[in-house]
């Protein structure tokens, strides 16, 4: 095998630029793309205004990362079955280098997205960027550990590559599930209950997915046994069951081994939680047909089936208006915040908290709704996204109406983790292809 | 110097298919003819020779190279088209831009040729081609960096009689040089049989015949009719 800067390096570099180059002949694919990577870098600027150093260390951008590792699995990478897919077949690159072209295309676009937010927040309100970039950051072991390790999620396809089928879904869900442990390391370290949360709905999503005895739902309709698939339903059911009592359980022994009793609001947060990432998770279980089931059947199915097919029935018209109503309200949110002191936060109608749900929510939402309207290759992510962006939607009117903080808080708490359910999920490959247009 | 490619107990088996070529290797300068019928094993061997698919067993080269395990370097001597190979959407002098980037042999002279020849507005979107245009688009970016071997898998399909003779007369003018390989398999027995210097016969995975239009087809009138009796 040759191996020189010009079959090593060159080959990346190329087709970097030519990903490069796709995203800027797909702006709508960028823009969704660009939100979803920056939002974290937002999320992060207006939790804790520490500049860069927060949005690298403290958390790094674990939306960001699923929904950009999801953007990395639309590569093919199987020499398994051949090579198909492979844009322009025959282009001398070694499928390694694809893939890494990717990462390398995506680490750019997301360090840049949010270091060019984190500067600009800094000088919008005139304050100085930090000089040492980390910086107050509070690099707790835990900390770094969940900083760290939704890379894995980033970088899983690139572990992949080589392996085929069910062995890549296997390192890709190993990834995830690296996530949850991060999450909940976090947890100890940091912020509690948001991360205990995001730690139940991820660990939610890893049980429901390791469920299925198949990796998707493409591979499910072709098996077809109704029996089977009865079977896996009840599977699937009881892992949903399970994964309910798991991610409760996350977060009170995180509550408990932090020396507190879990209050009245944490349980709200983990029943919540819980029931949010369970009914997101529904649409991923096994026999997904993204609207297809015909009606006959469905009068045998669990009560979760008839749920998939409300959620696979969500029409494309709703979706836009629900895509319309996100972007309207995030640009509504963007400019209080940019026109009201940033640096006294509590000028803001609502709490911080409420604040930084809301607008990771309506980004992402934004960002699903300009996928969904962007094409048909994004399965069931702009349906599930959409109904999020709906939830954002209503209680943004509830506090217009003039509802307590409390029950936004909650609200929106639920609703970012239905978010941050979906955008694992996706990642992963429950909830239908990745987008594969790039690949 | 090595052979343009070179095959040795080369086996790859798709469900109840197995191709199962034992020995086969191409000299400099010969255009060669792949004919069979739907489901032989045409497209099968030129992805194998492309590096494309890995074989279960055997030996692939390319200029002395395995282009499964070194496709870098072995697909930089090596052109590859068919007429279902994706293409990157985006405006053509952009895509021959980008992959540029690829090719060390790159060619912005004969890029330049190939357009007006090939009637090719750069400033187009590929999305916008006909599908004449994108055939020829694709014949463009094989022939860019000047292979030295040029696999063709059914380069002119959905082409008229005229077009597809103007298309394989431009591609051997490109190519045609005493020492570029070319591989070109087809149904349209006559276009292979005008232009190949040697002929191979698959059936149902294996060579059967290796030689001259005449020999090949084998006391059958023509070509075409000792294709029609062949096996799948």
């Amino acid at each position: 095998m040759s191996v020189s800067f010009s079959t090593i390096v060159r080959p990346i570099l190329a087709v970097a630029r030519a990903e490069l180059r796709q995203l800027a002949a797909r702006p709508i694919q960028l823009v969704g793309l660009l939100l979803l990577a920056g939002t974290p870098g937002w999320f992060l600027c207006f939790v804790h205004f520490e500049g860069p150093a927060d949005v690298l260390m403290r958390a790094w951008p674990h939306l960001a990362a699923m929904g950009l590792g999801g953007y990395l699995r639309g590569m093919p990478t199987r020499p398994g079955g051949g090579r198909a897919g492979e844009a322009l077949p025959g282009l001398p690159v070694a499928p390694w280098q694809r893939i890494a072209a990717r990462v390398l295309v995506a680490e750019v676009l997301l360090l840049g997205v949010t270091a060019a937010v984190g500067l600009g927040m800094h000088a919008a309100v005139g304050a100085a960027p930090p000089t040492n970039p980390f910086a107050g950051a509070g690099v707790a072991p835990g900390a770094l550990v969940a900083t760290l390790a939704p890379k894995a999620v980033l970088w899983a396809p690139l572990a992949a590559v080589g392996a085929s089928g069910e062995r890549r879904l296997a390192i890709e869900r190993l990834a995830v599930a690296v996530v949850v442990a991060a999450n909940v390391s976090l947890s100890r370290a940091d912020e509690t209950v948001p991360s205990a949360l995001y730690a139940s709905a991820l660990a939610t999503l890893v049980v429901v997915g390791l469920a299925r005895k198949r990796g998707r739902p493409d591979d499910w309709r072709r098996r077809g046994a109704s029996l089977d698939r009865l079977s896996l339903d009840l599977k699937a059911a009881l892992a949903a069951g399970g994964a309910a009592i798991l991610a409760l359980g996350s977060v009170l022994l995180t509550e408990w081994s932090l020396g507190g009793a879990p209050d009245l609001r944490t349980r709200l947060y983990a029943v919540g939680g819980t029931a949010a990432a369970v009914l997101l998770a529904a649409p991923v279980l096994p026999p997904t047909a993204r609207g297809a089931l015909p009606e006959a059947e469905a009068s045998f199915r669990l009560p979760v089936d008839r749920l998939r097919l409300t959620l696979a029935s969500v029409g494309a018209s709703l979706r836009r208006a629900i895509a319309l109503l996100a972007v309207l309200a995030t640009v509504v949110l963007w400019a209080r915040v940019a026109t009201g002191p940033l640096a006294g936060r509590g000028d803001l109608a609502l709490s911080d908290q409420g604040n930084i749900s809301a607008f990771l929510l309506c980004a992402a939402a934004a960002a699903g709704a300009f996928a969904s309207l962007s094409g048909k290759r994004w399965g069931l992510l702009p349906h599930a996204v959409g109904l999020c962006a709906l939830a954002a939607v209503l209680l943004l009117l509830g506090v217009a109406f003039g509802a307590r903080p409390q029950v936004v808080w909650i609200g929106m708490d639920v609703s970012l983790v239905a978010v941050a359910a979906v955008a694992v999920a996706w990642s992963a490959g429950w909830l239908g292809r990745s987008p594969r247009a790039l690949g | 110097m090595n052979a343009p490619f070179a095959v040795r107990d080369l086996r790859l088996r798709y469900g109840k298919f197995l191709l199962d070529v034992p020995s086969l290797a191409g000299e400099p300068g010969t255009v060669i003819g792949l004919v069979g019928r739907n489901g032989a094993g045409k497209s099968t061997l030129l992805q194998l020779l492309g590096g494309l698919l890995q074989p279960d067993a055997g030996d692939v080269r390319t200029f002395g190279l395995d282009p499964w395990r070194d496709p870098v370097a072995a697909r930089r001597r090596v052109g590859w088209m068919s007429d279902d190979m994706p293409i990157w959407a985006m405006r053509l002098d952009r895509l021959l831009d980008s992959l540029r980037g690829f090719y060390p042999r790159w060619d912005p002279a004969l890029v330049a040729v190939l357009l007006d020849k090939l009637e090719l507005d750069p400033t187009r979107h590929v999305a916008e081609l006909s599908k004449g245009e994108n055939t020829r688009v694709r014949l463009l970016v094989t022939l860019a960096f000047k292979p030295d071997l040029v696999l063709l898998d059914e380069p002119a399909t959905g082409l008229d009689v005229p077009a597809r003779r103007a298309l394989l007369d431009l591609v051997l003018g490109v190519v045609r040089d005493g020492e570029r390989t070319v591989i070109l398999a087809s149904h349209q027995v006559d276009d292979v049989e005008r232009v190949a210097d040697r002929i191979l016969l698959l059936e149902g995975g294996r060579i059967t015949a290796d030689g001259t239009a005449a020999e090949v087809a084998e006391g059958a009138p023509n070509l075409e009719e000792r294709l029609a009796g062949a096996r799948r």
